[in-house]
C-alpha cells in the first residue's frame, strides 16, 4: 500500500472526492478505517458531512498536510490561531457549525480546536447581552432569577486581565 | 385559510397569517406544518397555472423529510429561543396586506411551491433567483442574511463540544456566558470548565494571561487541625521511627547525645522498639537495624536497641476527605485573594512578646514560630496572634528554626541545634557539633542539613544518626536548602552560592554573581516556574548576568512550537524552568537558573542588604536592613510594592499563600493578611 495511493469519498448528496490518502489520514476516523480494512478500492460515504463542508475540510488538511505536529500542533490551548488558520475560519456561522460537526465526526483533532477556539472568540470580551446578539438568543431567566445570576457572576469576577 | 396544528412553540406563532409562508414555516422540517396550499381566500384564479412538482421530486422530498436532520432553524425545540424572526414574519405579514389579493395569492405561490421543493430544486431556484437580482436587492439579501444566519452554538452542540469551546474561555468571558440564558448558564458553570480553569491558574501563573492563583491548599487542614486537642494528641505520641543512632566521628569527639540524656523528654516512651502497629515503619527498622549491625558504631551504648537521634512525635491527624466543592466557588476564593495581593488589599497584624530582635521565623496555617535574640523561640498562633508558649532551653540567640507538623528543630549561637516537640514544648534531643554559632538549617523526612559561622555544614541523617561534614566555604555559611532531597544549596559571607551532592559530599556548582555577603536563598524545589531571561540571547543560549534589567525577556521553554515562538512579541518570550533566588548585602535579589547556573535576573530596589527572601510562583518577598519588605513579581522581577511597619532591619520573612510575616531586628514580628475579603 503506497503513500501516494488516493481515497475516494462521498459527500451526503453523493458527490465524490478523490484525495491522497496522507489527507485522508489527517482524519483518525478514516485513518483508522483505512488500517483496519485496508483501501478496498471503493468510495467511502460520509452521510453526515456535505459536499461544501467537505470541500473545506479538505482544504484545510491538505494546507497541514506536511505540519510535523499535526496533532500536538493545538495542544496549548493558550497559543494563538495562526493567520492562514484564522482566515480559513471566517465563514458564517452556519459553515462553522457545519465544520464543527465534520470535525468531530471524522475526528480531525486540530480542526476541532481550530474551531471551538474561534467560537470561543466570538463570546470573549463580550457582555451578556452581546452575546445573545451575537448568537440569536432568548434571555429566558425570570427578572429575580437574572438578578440572582447577575449577583453571582458580578463584581467579584471583574478583573483586570 | 390553513391552520397549522398546535406545536410547541408560543402562542402568537400559531396565529400568523399563513398567508405569509414564514420563514421559519418550513414544510421541509416540520412535518405537522403542511406546505401552503391554495385555499378559499387564496385561490389562485383558474387561469393562473397550477403548478406542482414533478412526482418523482415529490417522493424525493418525502423520503428526504423522513431521513434528515432538521436544520438549525427548523427545529421545534428551538424556535421558541429565536424571538426575532417571529417580529420578521409579523412585518411581512402586514407589508403582503397591502397588496391587491391576486398578488398576494401570486406570492403565496411562488412561496409555496418553494416550501415544497427538494433541497436540490431550492438551491437551483434560488441561483436562478441571484442572476437576477440588481444589486439592491442583492444588497438587501447581502443585509439580511448574516443576521439570519446566527446560530446559538452552546446550546445546540453536543455537550462534550460545548464544553470544549467554553473550556478556551477565561474566567470573566464564563461569567457572562453564564449569564446568558438557562443552557448557556448550565454549561458555563460546569464543574469540568472550571476545574481546567483552576488548573490553570492555581498555584503557577497562566501563561496566557499572567494571572496565578493562589494555591490555599492547607486551609482545610487548619480547620480540622483546630478541632483536635492536644492533649487527646499528646497520648497519642507514640514512637514513629525507632531507628539505630549512629554518630560519626565528627559528633563522636562531643559527648554522645541520647534521647534518654534528653532531660526534657520525659513524656516519650523509651527508645526501645516496641510493637508498632504501624507495620510498614516496624519492617522497615528491622531492615535497617540489621543492615546497621554490620557496621557498628564505636559510639553505640549498651543497649542492645539503639536510639534514633530523635523519636518523632506523631503529627496532629490529617482531616478525612473533604466535602466536595464546585471548581467555580474554588476558583472564585482565590480570585478575591489574589486580588488582594494586587491591590494592597491586607490587614496588618502584630505579633508582641519578644524582648530582643527575631532572627528566624516560620509559619504555615496554624503555627507562627519565631526566634530571637532573648535567647527564646515563640510558637504563636497565627490567626489570633496569641503566645502560645516559649521554648527555653538554648543558651544564645536563637538563629534558626524549621518546623514541621510533628516537630521543631532550632539553631543557635550556643553551637547546638535543639529537636522540640512544639505541640507540648517538650526539648526532644540537643545535638552538638558545630565549633561556632548555628546560623541555617534545613529538614526533610530523612536529613538535617545545618551551616554555622564555622563555615561548615552538617547533614544529620535522622534514621541513622550518622553526621558527615561540607567544607568548601570560606566564611560564615549564613543559609543551606535541601534541594531535590539528595542535593543542598548554601550560601556564605563568602559572596557565593553553592549547589552540593550530599550523599558524595562534594559542591557540584558554585554560583558567583553577588557583591556582598549572601544572606539567604530559596529553591523552587521541584517546582517549574515561569522567569525572566534576556532577550539579547537565543533563548534556549546560556543567559548570561542579567545585569541589563530592564532588558529582560520572559522566554517560553520546554520546547514550544516555534511557529508560536516568534508569534510573540518581540521583547516576550516565556521560559520555564527551576530557579533558586538569593539575597545579599549587596542589595539585590539575583535568580539562578539551577540547571545551567546562569543569573537570570537581578532586582534592585532595596537602599540596603537583603537579609532574607521567600517565595513562591506567583511573588517574591524580601526583607532588607532598610526596615522594609519588598514584594516582587516573581516572574517579571519588577518591584510590585513595598511593606513597611518594623523600625529595625527585616531580618527574616516568610510567604505564604494569603500571608506575609516579617520579624525585625526591634524584636517585632508584623503579618500582613491578604486573605479577607474586603
Amino acid at each position: 500500500m503506497s503513500a501516494h495511493s488516493q481515497i475516494l469519498l462521498t459527500s451526503s448528496e453523493g458527490t465524490e472526492f478523490l484525495i491522497d490518502r496522507d489527507i485522508a489520514d489527517k482524519s483518525m476516523l478514516l485513518k483508522c478505517m483505512l488500517e483496519d480494512i485496508g483501501e478496498i478500492g471503493q468510495a467511502v460515504p460520509l452521510p453526515n458531512v456535505s459536499g461544501p463542508i467537505l470541500t473545506k475540510v479538505i482544504e484545510y488538511c491538505t494546507h497541514h498536510r506536511d505540519d510535523p505536529n499535526f496533532l500536538s500542533a493545538n495542544d496549548d490551548v493558550t497559543a494563538d490561531i495562526d493567520e492562514w488558520d484564522l482566515e480559513y475560519c471566517k465563514v458564517d456561522q452556519g459553515t462553522l457549525y457545519e465544520l464543527i460537526l465534520a470535525a468531530n465526526y471524522l475526528d480531525i483533532k486540530p480542526l476541532m480546536d481550530l474551531t471551538c477556539k474561534t467560537v470561543a472568540n466570538m463570546i470573549k470580551a463580550k457582555s451578556p447581552e452581546e452575546i445573545r446578539k451575537t448568537f440569536n438568543i432568548t434571555n429566558d431567566f425570570t427578572p429575580e432569577e437574572e438578578d440572582q445570576v447577575r449577583r453571582e457572576n458580578g463584581k467579584d469576577w471583574v478583573d483586570e486581565h | 385559510m390553513a391552520h397549522r396544528s398546535p406545536s410547541p412553540s408560543p402562542a402568537p406563532v400559531d396565529t400568523i397569517d399563513l398567508l405569509a409562508p414564514s420563514l421559519c414555516l418550513n414544510p421541509d422540517a416540520i412535518a405537522d406544518l403542511a406546505p401552503v396550499q391554495p385555499s378559499e381566500h387564496n385561490l389562485l384564479p383558474s387561469t393562473f397555472p397550477t403548478l406542482t412538482w414533478s412526482e418523482q421530486s415529490s417522493l424525493h422530498h418525502n423520503v428526504s423529510l423522513g431521513e434528515k436532520r432538521l436544520c438549525y432553524r427548523h427545529r421545534p425545540d428551538l424556535r421558541s429561543k429565536r424571538a426575532a424572526d417571529e417580529s420578521q414574519l409579523e412585518e411581512l405579514q402586514q407589508d403582503i396586506r397591502l397588496l391587491p389579493s391576486h398578488d398576494q395569492q401570486i406570492i403565496s405561490h411562488i412561496w409555496s411551491l418553494f416550501g415544497s421543493a427538494p433541497a436540490s430544486h431550492r438551491q437551483l431556484v434560488l441561483s436562478g433567483l441571484l442572476t437576477q437580482c440588481c444589486v439592491p436587492q442583492l444588497s438587501f439579501l447581502s443585509n439580511h442574511l448574516q443576521p439570519l444566519l446566527r446560530i446559538d452554538f452552546l446550546t445546540i452542540l453536543p455537550p462534550e463540544i460545548s464544553l470544549r469551546i467554553l473550556s478556551y474561555l477565561d474566567a470573566t468571558s464564563l461569567c457572562h456566558a453564564a449569564q446568558v440564558c438557562k443552557s448557556w448558564k448550565r454549561l458555563a458553570d460546569d464543574d469540568v470548565v472550571w476545574h481546567r480553569m483552576c488548573e490553570q491558574h492555581i498555584g503557577l501563573k497562566c501563561t496566557k494571561c499572567g494571572w496565578g492563583l493562589p494555591l490555599l491548599e492547607k486551609k482545610k487542614v487548619r480547620a480540622k487541625r483546630q478541632q483536635l486537642s492536644y492533649p487527646s494528641y499528646i497520648q497519642e505520641v507514640a514512637e514513629v521511627q525507632a531507628l539505630p543512632l549512629q554518630i560519626d566521628t565528627a559528633v563522636s569527639s562531643h559527648p554522645s547525645p541520647s534521647p534518654s540524656a534528653s532531660p526534657s523528654s520525659p513524656n516519650f516512651p523509651s527508645r526501645r522498639r516496641s510493637a508498632s502497629s504501624d507495620l510498614e515503619s516496624d519492617s522497615r527498622s528491622t531492615k535497617r537495624a540489621r543492615h546497621d549491625s554490620r557496621s557498628p558504631s564505636p559510639s553505640y551504648n549498651s543497649n542492645d536497641y539503639p536510639a534514633p537521634l530523635f523519636q518523632s512525635p506523631v503529627p496532629p491527624a490529617k482531616p478525612e476527605g473533604t466535602t466536595k466543592r464546585l471548581w467555580k466557588d474554588i476558583y472564585s476564593e482565590r480570585l478575591i485573594v489574589e486580588r488582594n495581593w494586587r491591590k494592597r488589599n491586607y490587614k496588618v497584624k502584630q505579633f508582641r512578646g519578644h524582648t530582643d530582635g527575631v532572627m528566624c521565623l516560620q509559619f504555615d496555617d496554624s503555627f507562627l514560630i519565631t526566634g530571637s535574640y532573648d535567647n527564646s523561640v515563640k510558637v504563636w498562633n497565627v490567626e489570633t496572634g496569641e503566645c502560645l508558649r516559649t521554648l527555653t532551653g538554648h543558651a544564645l540567640c536563637v538563629r534558626a528554626l524549621h518546623f514541621d507538623e510533628a516537630k521543631l528543630i532550632t539553631g543557635s549561637m550556643d553551637r547546638t541545634l535543639k529537636i522540640w516537640n512544639y505541640h507540648t514544648g517538650q526539648c526532644i534531643r540537643t545535638l552538638q557539633g558545630h565549633t561556632d554559632g548555628v546560623v541555617t538549617l534545613d529538614f526533610d523526612s530523612r536529613i538535617l542539613a545545618s551551616g554555622s559561622v564555622d563555615a561548615t555544614i552538617k547533614i544529620w541523617n535522622f534514621a541513622t544518626g550518622q553526621c558527615s561534614t561540607l567544607k568548601g566555604h570560606d566564611d560564615l555559611v549564613n543559609k543551606v536548602q535541601i534541594y531535590k532531597k539528595d542535593f543542598l544549596f548554601s550560601t556564605s559571607d563568602d559572596t557565593t552560592v553553592k549547589l552540593w551532592d550530599i550523599a558524595a559530599g562534594v559542591c557540584l556548582r558554585t554560583f558567583s554573581g553577588h557583591t556582598g555577603r549572601v544572606q539567604s536563598l530559596q529553591t523552587s524545589g521541584e517546582a517549574l516556574i515561569s522567569i525572566i531571561a534576556n532577550r539579547r540571547h537565543d533563548k534556549f543560549a546560556a543567559l548570561e548576568p542579567a545585569s541589563q534589567g530592564s532588558n529582560a525577556v520572559v522566554s517560553r521553554g520546554r520546547a514550544t512550537s516555534p511557529a508560536y515562538e516568534s508569534s510573540s512579541s518581540d521583547s516576550e518570550a516565556r521560559t520555564t524552568r527551576s530557579i533558586v533566588v538569593t539575597g545579599g548585602l549587596d542589595n539585590t535579589l539575583k535568580i539562578w537558573d539551577v540547571e545551567t547556573g546562569a543569573c537570570l535576573n537581578t532586582l534592585f530596589g532595596h537602599e540596603e542588604g537583603v537579609w532574607s527572601l521567600a517565595f513562591d510562583k506567583l511573588r517574591i518577598v524580601s526583607g532588607s536592613l532598610d526596615k522594609t519588605i519588598k514584594v516582587w513579581d516573581t516572574e517579571s522581577g519588577e518591584c510590585l510594592y513595598t511593606l513597611s511597619g518594623p523600625e529595625g532591619p527585616v531580618t527574616c520573612v516568610g510567604l505564604g499563600d494569603t500571608k506575609v510575616v516579617g520579624g525585625s531586628a526591634d524584636g517585632s514580628v508584623f503579618l500582613w493578611d491578604y486573605g479577607a475579603r474586603m
